[in-house]
């Protein structure tokens, strides 16, 4: 983790899988680069995190909320749903190697092993949704405040 | 004996006239008729359909089914929706009153599709759109495909190729995941109605897990952790668990409980799957 051309070649690859997922969810072709582009900011998050706690329940938290906020923003400025940049920035941070370990130890009857990984995998799980809950609570509480401040016109409801 | 066989032909032909009375077409323009009420709510489920299916989260079908309502001037409007069914009634303000269902079978995650929804449900709210208008609309969202198929073995390509070397694997290592995408992406076009989603993902699983090995044994990849890890993230279910306990998390009990249970029997196939072709072939070669 502490090797840069390590670090460098895990951004790239992140953001070059989150493109190829991108268009298996079908994000249309406009918006593409910007969930690219979330995809390795998030890992991003991720990486920092990770040197900074070494804990992926703190890594998995962070990079989830910085996910969730920063597809609640490009969705406020582009006038689309969140979950089309949340579902594609998230697999970068989705625990797919701890599961496969979690897995392999099981069948070949490793236990310690087995425990350990999995206890991260549903750390890293935990951690996510924990940040995206954390996310909907602040984004509604900085809607509520915008409105206080400053009321819009009342017959744009939706 | 004769008898057995004149039981038998009666068996077969009441089931040849079953499958025949099943088989009647429906006319190709469906004449819908009822009062106002029911269409109402007849395009604001056709649209919350849309929108649970494609990814939606269930709060987000709920305000958008009662502000499509609350548009056409409905009084009183009540929503229920789960992962599977969406349930709402109205009252309008003439007092006549309507209750429908929706059953939702299958998911897609189709995000263009689900934009389009959504824009769809914005523009009935802010200006008034007829109900015919609607219908059309969301007849050529229904018809909406942005990518053909050759781009999303591309895809398929890419994500495996990347995210085997993302997690550590070489260059042979990401070829080698990305070939097995292309099998992957061309067992999972393969749709029959037998076939449920747990078996054909514990299908491609075991596939993708057979493969990784060959590809090792003739000596293409290198590290076969690597290149499993690379095809896993094309099935892992690990975002609709992280979904799923945010519908937890933020309410949604029972949403979030079913989707729980569908993501761990998902993992838990998956992981079947791979563990067999470990079992199988991969045993001597870590």
């Amino acid at each position: 983790m502490m090797d840069i051309t390590n670090a460098t070649v895990q951004l790239v690859t992140a953001l070059l899988g989150t493109l190829g997922f991108s268009v298996l969810f079908r994000v249309s072709p406009k918006k593409l680069p910007f969930a690219a582009i979330g995809g390795l900011l998030t890992y991003a998050v991720y990486l920092v995190f990770d040197l900074w706690f070494a804990s992926p329940l703190v890594s998995g938290f962070a990079a989830s909320l910085f996910m969730a906020l920063y597809s609640e923003i490009l969705a406020r400025s582009l006038r689309a749903p969140a979950i089309i940049f949340m579902l594609p920035c998230a697999i970068p941070i989705v625990p797919g190697s701890y599961l496969y370990y979690t897995m392999y130890n099981f069948i070949f009857n490793d236990f310690e092993k087995f425990v350990s990984y999995g206890k991260t995998t549903l750390s890293i799980i935990l951690g996510m949704a924990v940040g995206m809950s954390v996310a909907s609570i602040i984004v509604g509480a900085v809607i509520k405040v915008m409105q206080l401040v400053k009321p819009k016109k009342q017959n744009k409801k939706c | 004996m004769l008898y057995f066989a004149q039981a038998v032909m009666a068996v077969l032909k009441r089931r040849c006239k079953l499958t025949d009375h099943h088989n009647i077409p429906l006319p190709a323009e469906t004449v819908y008729t009822g009062s106002y009420a029911d269409h109402i709510l007849r395009i604001a489920l056709d649209i919350g359909e849309g929108l649970l299916k494609n990814g939606a989260d269930v709060h987000r079908v709920e305000v958008a089914i009662e502000k499509i309502c609350m548009a056409y001037g409905v009084l009183h409007v009540d929503v229920f929706v789960i992962q599977s069914l969406i349930l709402v009634s109205v009252h309008m303000s003439d007092d006549t009153r309507s209750v429908q269902a929706r059953q939702i079978i299958e998911t897609a995650n189709n995000l263009t599709r689900l934009e389009m929804y959504n824009a769809l449900s914005r523009s009935i709210c802010e200006t008034k759109l007829t109900i015919e208008e609607v219908d059309v609309k969301i007849k050529a969202i229904k018809q909406e495909s942005t990518y053909p198929f050759i781009i999303n073995i591309f895809a398929y390509i890419v994500s495996a190729f990347s995210f085997a070397i993302f997690f550590g694997g070489t260059l042979r290592d990401g070829i080698a995941a990305g070939l097995i995408g292309i099998l992957m992406a061309l067992l999972n076009k393969i749709d029959i109605d037998q076939i449920n989603r747990m078996v054909k993902n514990l299908m491609i699983s075991f596939a993708a897990g057979t493969f990784s090995c060959f590809s090792v044994m003739i000596g293409l990849g290198e590290n076969l952790d690597m290149i499993i890890i690379g095809t896993i993230m094309l099935l892992v279910p690990g975002l609709s668990l992280g979904n799923a306990m945010r519908d937890l998390l933020s309410g949604d009990t029972i949403t979030g409980t079913l989707k729980t249970v569908q993501a761990v029997i998902i993992a838990v196939m998956m992981a079947l799957g791979y563990a067999l072709a470990l079992l199988a072939f991969g045993g001597g070669l870590q």
